[in-house]
């Protein structure tokens, strides 16, 4: 099992790696969704099957398609060579990834890979499995006892959607 | 090693296996006489006539991100559908989703009234 997670985890890695070091956007974009099926991959190892397809439909799925989209209308080239961090950014970017960095360098130690002692709800592996299924167990409280922001949800998908719609007919019919 | 995904794991493994060895092999098997014609973009048989990286149109931006919206909102019924018998959800569980699917369905209207799924307007 060791091997499966340090398999997803270094092909994961290395293609995130490689989503900001290609220069052709396109190649880019075909690595992020490696770096996804990579993370999908992680999280059927940790029993989140649900969460794993969700990845795979979403995000390398639906955000893809939006991304390659953008891409293609925005007519963005192979760059000549990687963009430099602008010098006054730079400060911000190090002082974040900083932040970052303490944070993981903590969950990890402080919990030997993340799903020791945090992971102390009451859904755990063997709930789950009882229930019967990861999705099964989700529906249980996202319709019960999270209502409300399951219904909040509807709401800002429907603004995300006239907010985009607006956005573009704005635009066209400008030009 | 009785994981329930390990067959996935093993035919995506094979996927990756067969498609290396068919590149590496046909690239040993094959004569290399290469000339300006073979090595053109293959475009169905018809010749190039531009560049592949022209603008698209923004419209199919809309497309995109309608997709998107509406691929998240049927996310959200797959753990309803199972959940959704007598005991656990019944008729609460029933009217919580149509509330749901009747708040995305004014977007649908929208996007149908301000002709978002035209191409010409």
């Amino acid at each position: 099992m060791d091997f499966v997670f340090y398999l997803f985890g270094i092909t994961g890695l290395v293609s995130a790696v490689g989503v900001v070091a290609f220069r052709n956007p396109i190649h880019s974009a075909l690595a992020l969704v490696a770096a996804l099926f990579s993370t999908a991959g992680i999280y059927i190892l940790l029993d989140a099957e649900f969460l794993a397809v969700l990845e795979v439909i979403i995000y390398a799925g639906a955000i893809m398609v939006l991304f390659l989209f953008v891409l293609m209308c925005l007519n963005i080239r192979e760059l000549k060579a990687l963009p430099q961090f602008n010098k006054k950014i730079r400060p911000f970017a190090i002082g974040i990834t900083a932040i970052f960095l303490v944070d993981m360098v903590y969950l990890i130690t402080k919990s030997q890979f993340g799903v020791g002692e945090l992971a102390t709800g009451k859904y755990t592996s063997e709930q789950v499995a009882a229930i019967g299924s990861n999705a099964k167990a989700l529906g249980q409280v996202l319709y019960t006892r999270y209502l409300l922001p399951f219904e909040a949800i509807s709401l800002l998908l429907l603004v995300a959607m006239i907010g985009a719609i607006l956005l573009m007919k704005e635009g066209l019919g400008r030009k | 090693m009785d994981h329930p995904y390990l067959p996935i794991l093993i035919l995506m493994f094979f996927a990756f296996i067969f498609t290396v060895v068919t590149i590496i092999m046909s690239d040993l098997a094959r004569p290399s006489k290469p000339n300006a014609e073979k090595n053109s973009t293959y475009e169905c048989g018809a010749p190039i006539f531009t560049d592949a990286r022209g603008m698209v149109s923004v419209k199919y931006y809309i497309i995109a991100m309608l997709f998107l919206l509406f691929d998240v909102e049927a996310a959200f019924l797959y753990p309803w559908a199972i959940n959704y018998d007598k005991e656990t959800l019944g008729l609460f569980g029933f009217v919580e989703i149509v509330i749901f699917i009747a708040i995305l369905l004014v977007g649908y209207f929208y996007a149908w009234r301000k002709e978002a799924f035209e191409w010409e307007s």
